[in-house]
């Protein structure tokens, strides 16, 4: 088994500090990386390496060790053994978890160990992320509220923030699965349907109503009642000769604005001029003579 | 159904803990399309290895996004003139054998 000369493989001097050897990484893994050399198995090998330096020399503990024994490594080797020798039995059979071996050099496994010794190089996995949906009607959501939902058996205290979107997804962090290697645990992402039953149509903060609009209300002018969002009472002025399909926008008076404390959205108010139906005999006659006055009629 | 073949970009931004400006700038590069469906952004399954890749780039190497373009031209040209090399390599295999016999 060869030495390695870690220092050697990074391009740098030993008194090389952290700075230097980051740098010298990051310079040699541009050139290797194997995105970036597709098909070809030299690179790959060389990225391997400067990987392997690079773990050992970027972590103190290790870079103490390898810098104590370096070429001596066999002694140094022997030396641990004796010192841990009441210690459990270390194992060197090149089982490993969650990446291969032959990313590393014999060196590197005698060095630092074999799966359970790697020290610094071992890889803590993240749990896994976990997904949930959370159902709720629009309403449940134009006010901030918090809730209580259950993922795993494990009961979560949620903030749901007022003006959360559809689809929209939240993480709560460090609620998923178990970390492997002593990693973090996975994070929980919750996304949310939202289910609309009210009158009001959604389009991002902003609000649409439609509105039947009395005939001669909207002829003549006047005042309208309606109800916003909120279940607030709002008297709007009808101008004189309104037309169907007009829109009035009430500022501020749509959805909240997501994590904007106090903002929200518009409404926009779509009126619907509904025709009188059923006309009597004298309604009619009215109407005609309305009609003749502006030469519509015959 | 169609939808199932795509991933909401927020989702996976949120999840992968990405800007959503790296898919968008691979959008406007062209290496991936993004579709709306229903008021939202998709992303087809096929560009997964794609974005993967630029996540990879941008993080280990910190390749800038707007850097991102030339690379992945690169990376294209070296694989059509490895693919040619190839091809090269066969026929001159070919050629050889000719020769010899």
């Amino acid at each position: 088994m060869d030495f390695v000369d870690y220092y050697k493989l990074l391009e740098i001097d030993k008194n090389a500090n952290e700075a230097d050897i980051k740098k010298a990484y990051r310079k040699l893994a541009r050139k290797f990386h194997p995105d970036l050399n597709p098909n070809d198995a030299l690179a790959n090998k060389k990225f391997q390496q400067i990987n392997e330096a690079n773990e050992v020399l970027s972590n103190g503990e290790n870079r103490k060790k390898y810098d104590k024994y370096g070429k001596d490594w066999q002694h140094g080797e022997a030396y641990e053994n004796a010192s841990k020798s009441q210690g459990s039995n270390q194992n060197y059979s090149n089982q490993s978890q969650g990446y291969d071996n032959g990313d590393f050099s014999d060196f590197f496994e005698s060095m630092f160990g074999g799966n359970a010794n790697r020290g610094g190089r071992q890889t803590k996995f993240k749990g896994q992320d976990l997904n949930a949906t959370l159902n709720l009607d629009l309403r449940d959501v134009y006010e901030t509220n918090k809730r209580t939902i259950t993922v795993n058996g494990k009961s979560i205290r949620l903030t749901i923030p007022a003006g959360i979107e559809n689809g929209q997804t939240i993480k709560i962090s460090g609620h998923g699965g178990e970390g492997a290697n002593g990693g973090p645990k996975g994070d929980l992402l919750i996304t949310f349907e939202l289910t609309n039953h009210s009158n009001f149509i959604r389009d991002g903060n902003n609000l649409h109503l439609a509105v039947d609009l009395d005939f001669y209300l909207a002829i003549l002018g006047g005042y309208l009642t309606i109800e916003t969002f909120d279940g607030k009472k709002v008297k709007l002025k009808v101008a004189v000769e309104t037309q169907n399909g007009i829109k009035v926008k009430l500022k501020g008076k749509g959805f909240p604005i997501y994590k904007r404390e106090n903002e929200f959205g518009d409404l926009l108010v779509t009126f619907s001029v509904k025709i009188p139906t059923n006309l009597t005999a004298e309604e009619k006659d009215l109407f005609t003579k309305l009609s003749k006055l502006r030469n519509h009629g015959n | 159904m169609e939808i199932e073949k795509y991933f909401l970009v927020k989702q996976f931004c949120t999840s992968h803990d990405i800007e959503i400006e790296l898919i968008e700038s691979l959008h406007e590069i062209g290496f991936i399309q993004i579709r709306q469906i229903q008021n939202q952004n998709y992303i087809h399954l096929e560009s997964l290895p794609i974005i993967e890749k630029a996540i990879r780039l941008n993080q280990e190497l910190a390749i800038e996004i707007n850097e991102l373009e030339i690379v992945f031209g690169l990376l294209d040209k070296i694989e059509n003139l490895q693919e040619e090399n190839k091809v090269l390599k066969a026929k001159l295999e070919r050629y050889g054998n000719i020769f010899s016999d």
